[in-house]
């Protein structure tokens, strides 16, 4: 890009919050430019203050807030503007990205009428030719079927597709500066993946500035040219990606960068030695299961046929994208869903079909970790008594043995005991999940099963939790089915893995194995899209992940729907609009209908894996 | 300095359960603890006052209060000839001459017995229902709402005019008793819907894995956190049990004089507001008093139980971290 016009220019910039009476400070003494065709990263654990940096640029945020300092957008002072000012801005040259796209489309309208009101709002266009112009960019963000799409409402389409047609929302008109407020967060790693091509292909076509805020460091890896590290509202550090990936400086910096799980760079843990014969933990032949027909909504199979076993002591973990029903095995598993066909063996007791009174005996052998800690203890319940609960209602323990037990386990997970009458919402993201594994861990479980434990959790607080995960098991001993998207975190833990697409597993084995030499095409697809906190390093896997998507791409062609194809076609010869003469070279890409096609049914016509 | 820490150990790891919890923070609401106490001493003071009534007007029993005049007792006009209050009369008197402060002593206690099983009768029906139906879905919360729907259709007023006019003798409890009956409707739909949305929660899940009955489910996990929902509609209907008597008394099927109630009181001398004032104040400022103290008692239950309602440790903390800021604004 031959311009190196300067976009934004953040001087001085500070951010308090009045709460109760005092300022809080929520961002301090920032300092950053960003050029045009460049990528300023913000990077933090969540309170940093990167997103209130974000909204502070714009005047987004609430009336509590204190902004002072200097924001400057193309030299227009952006502080202290009366609104009429700003909203020429705001959409036209600054345009956001949203972390939560489903939240942030309305769910009332059609995705094609939100793009075609930025539009109209800002040019004096027809409706006709703003449709137009909507369809086009629905086109360039690779949204399969533009034109049925454009009346599509947000529920309808899949959370890449929200994504995408919120990236053409914000493209709408040509934004001089876009602010990514945890773009790929949401959504799962192959997703993440297009959507991260998507954006560095734009951006490169538009030569528009991009400020990316996110935690995760692959991300930040996979796009940005300068990262600036947050800490608790300050600058911690501020340098090229390179540098800040290579030569690391602020020890926070480091920290950071060590949390971060990293594919293949953990030895394979020695799983304990068992008896190959032993009798397994967990053994789950050919289970199907559904969901069943609701009005005039089919039934819906879930899971297909899958069959799986876990020995004892053995964490195996269970990896697939959302709606592979991953969390409907683990579920199904504790008996908290009810089996179609097939068979669930815990410890030789079959859980399909088992009534109250067994399923209750059984599940003293299990403990779950859910996904949600928020959600998964009882807001009302002090977390002592949520702890001790399954021992108490097992009439192991009561009164001053109970007690002992909850301090115990409270001990184990690395809690303060004094913790004990503490509420929930009193607790941190991962204390509460620490809770949970308490919690889990109370009837000395055989399985544990954790559903996507760390989903909800920080980098450096993930690490953390990982961490005391396996010096439990170490000292416990207690098989585990790990269920989770992120490849890198069972590659820390787990001794196997099994990949599941669609309610079925697609390949089962030893982490080694799945991990370097992948015998499915899907598993292959899935470890490809994992970003590498690496520049030198994603950027090869990048390369890699294009090349292996151009083949798989080219075998889907074949299968896919022509439809898809002639119609990015015929965009491509639709007379180039006067507004953006460089959006119109997207769809001629060779790779967007492969690519389409690709994420939609790569494997679907593959065979079920074998079983061992 | 040996035990010290022994000490220290001792006073952070004793667990506290749920409800004792509760217990603590109810007691540290003032306003509540203040309602309470007066509830607790009017009601004492009013029964004993009055006396106990109780039964037909066949087979009545009757334990005399330590007031020398009853309700029902016609006296010659006192000091003052238009009523007004007086050494002997602290109330006043009512132009037939009976004794108003007996008269609304009476009302008192009729009101408060009317008040309090009509809104526990409909508060419980009401949170068993709902949580029934909301927490186990499909048939049983189909049937259970149409039952419902039914029950809503049929009007209050009807429901008390019939029992009035078939069961007015046996007095005032039977017809309290079975307003109460019908009275939990609203309150059963909207303890269904807290229920609907919370048995999703994954914490109904982590419980079930723990060995928990659906009992314990019901009453020890969800229910206290719908406690907010259940309290607030419990106070409304303890204010409209009061309307309800009211009306149903007017049209002559509720209380039948000569016994009394503070709503016909009310009603009766709101016309005399400007000649007799205090025939309207002392009933009215009673009333005020008793829906005052219900919504304190209702207010500290739901602060008890909702645990992030702890205003005041968060104003020390607060109060704490300003003294910090200005210290090292200092330094």
């Amino acid at each position: 890009m031959p311009s190196k016009e300067l976009i934004l220019e953040v001087k001085n910039f500070n951010v308090d919050f009045w709460v109760e009476g005092q300022w809080f400070p929520a961002a301090v003494d920032m300092n950053f430019e960003l050029a045009a065709g460049e990528v300023l990263a913000i990077v933090g654990e969540s309170g940093s203050g990167k997103s209130t940096t974000a909204m502070g640029l714009m005047g987004l945020l609430a009336e509590n807030a204190n902004v002072t300092g200097s924001v400057k957008v193309k030299g227009t002072e952006m502080l202290h503007q009366p609104l009429g000012v700003l909203r020429k801005f705001r959409g036209k040259e600054v345009a956001y990205i949203f972390q939560e796209p489903m939240t942030a489309l309305n769910p009332v309208y059609t995705v094609g009428f939100q793009i075609v009101e930025v539009l109209r709002n800002h040019f004096e266009m027809g409706p006709e030719t703003a449709k137009e112009r909507a369809i086009e960019l629905l086109t360039l963000v690779e949204i399969p079927e533009p034109e049925l799409s454009f009346n599509k409402y947000p529920h309808q389409l899949s959370g890449g597709q929200r994504q995408r047609a919120m990236i053409a929302q914000a493209l709408a008109c040509d934004p001089s500066l876009l602010i990514a407020d945890e773009p790929t967060t949401a959504l799962d790693v192959t997703v993440q993946a297009e959507i991260l091509d998507l954006m560095r292909n734009l951006k490169d076509k538009l030569n528009s500035a991009v400020l990316l805020i996110t935690h995760d460091m692959g991300v930040v890896a996979d796009l940005s040219d300068r990262i600036l590290v947050m800490k608790d509202g300050v600058t911690v550090e501020e340098d090229t990606s390179e540098n800040i990936f290579n030569k690391p400086k602020h020890p926070y910096t480091k920290s950071l960068l060590a949390s971060v799980p990293k594919l293949g760079s953990v030895k394979v843990r020695e799983l304990a030695k068992t008896d190959a014969k032993a009798q397994s933990v967990l053994e789950v032949t050919d289970l199907v299961i559904e969901y069943p027909k609701r009005g005039r909504i089919p039934a819906f199979r879930a899971v297909d046929g899958v069959s799986f076993d876990i020995k004892p002591g053995e964490i195996l973990g269970l990896v697939g994208e959302s709606g592979s029903g991953k969390t409907t095995v683990g579920r199904a598993a504790i008996g908290l869903l009810p089996v179609h066909s097939g068979s669930i063996k815990l410890l030789g007791d079959e859980i399909a079909g088992a009534d109250m009174k067994k399923l209750r005996a059984i599940r003293q052998h299990t403990g779950i970790v859910f996904q949600d800690p928020a959600s998964s203890l009882n807001p009302r319940l002090p977390i002592g008594e949520s702890i001790g609960e399954p021992l108490f209602l097992a009439k192991l323990a009561k009164g001053e043995e109970l007690d002992k037990r909850v301090e115990d386990l409270l001990d184990s997970v690395e809690l303060p005991r004094s913790y004990r009458n503490r509420y929930p919402h009193e607790l941190s993201g991962g204390q509460k999940q620490r809770v949970g594994i308490a919690r889990a861990l109370a009837m000395s479980p055989d399985l544990l099963i954790a559903d996507e434990p760390t989903s909800a959790l920080d980098v450096s607080v993930q690490a953390r939790f990982l961490d005391l995960l396996q010096n439990l098991q170490d000292k416990l001993k207690f098989a585990c089915l790990f269920i989770t998207h992120d490849i890198g975190v069972v590659d820390i833990l787990a001794h196997r893995i099994a990949v599941m697409q669609y309610g079925k597993l697609v390949e089962v084995g030893p982490r080694d194995q799945i991990l370097n030499k992948p015998t499915q095409l899907y598993t292959k697809t899935l470890l490809a899209a994992v970003p590498v906190p690496d520049p030198k390093e994603q950027k090869k896997r990048r390369e890699a992940r294009a090349k292996l998507l151009a083949s798989e791409g080219s075998k889907a062609v074949a299968t896919a729907p022509k439809k898809a194809s002639a119609k990015t076609a015929v965009k491509k010869a639709s007379p180039a609009k006067p507004k953006a003469p460089a959006k119109k070279a997207a769809p001629a890409k060779p790779k967007a209908p492969a690519k389409k096609a690709a994420p939609a049914k790569p494997t679907a016509k593959k065979p079920t894996p074998k079983k061992k | 300095m040996s035990d010290s820490p022994v000490k220290a150990r001792e006073i952070e790891t004793e667990g506290l359960s749920q409800g004792k919890i509760i217990l603590k923070k109810f007691l540290q609401h003032k306003p509540a603890i203040a309602g309470l106490i007066f509830m607790i001493l009017f009601t004492i003071f009013v029964y004993s006052a009055s006396g106990i009534h109780l039964g037909s007007d066949q087979a009545r029993i009757t334990i005399q209060g330590w007031w020398k005049y009853s309700h029902e007792d016609l006296l010659p006009m006192g000091v003052c000839a238009s009523g007004c209050p007086s050494a002997d009369h602290p109330f006043g008197q009512i132009s037939n001459g009976r004794d108003y402060f007996a008269l609304v002593m009476r009302g008192s206690e009729i009101s408060l017995m009317v008040m309090v099983i009509i809104g526990s009768l409909g508060a419980f029906i009401g949170t068993v229902i709902g949580a029934v139906s909301g927490f186990f879905g499909g048939i049983i919360d189909a049937v259970m709402m149409r039952f419902t729907d039914f029950i809503i259709t049929v009007p209050s007023i009807l429901i008390g005019a019939v029992i009035g006019h078939n069961f007015g003798p046996q007095g005032v409890v039977v017809l309290a008793v079975f307003l109460g009956i019908f009275a939990w409707t609203g309150l059963a739909r909207l303890v269904r819907g807290e229920f609907l949305t919370l048995r999703e929660r994954e914490f109904v899940d982590a419980a079930r894995v723990a060995g928990a009955s659906n009992t314990r489910i019901i009453f020890k996990h969800i229910l206290p956190n719908s406690v907010g929902v259940i309290i607030v509609s419990t106070t409304l209907l303890l204010s409209s049990s009061i309307l309800i008597e009211t009306g149903l008394s007017f049209l002559g099927f509720g209380v039948k004089a000569p016994d009394v109630s503070l709503g016909l009181l009310i009603n009766e001398y709101q016309s005399q507001f400007t000649f007799a004032p205090w025939l309207f104040w002392w009933p009215g400022l009673i009333l005020i008093l008793i829906a005052l103290s219900i919504n304190f008692i209702g207010d500290g239950l739901r602060d008890a139980f909702d645990p992030r309602q702890r205003r005041d440790v968060k104003r020390r903390a607060m109060a704490k971290k300003a003294a910090q800021q200005t210290a090292t604004a200092n330094q």
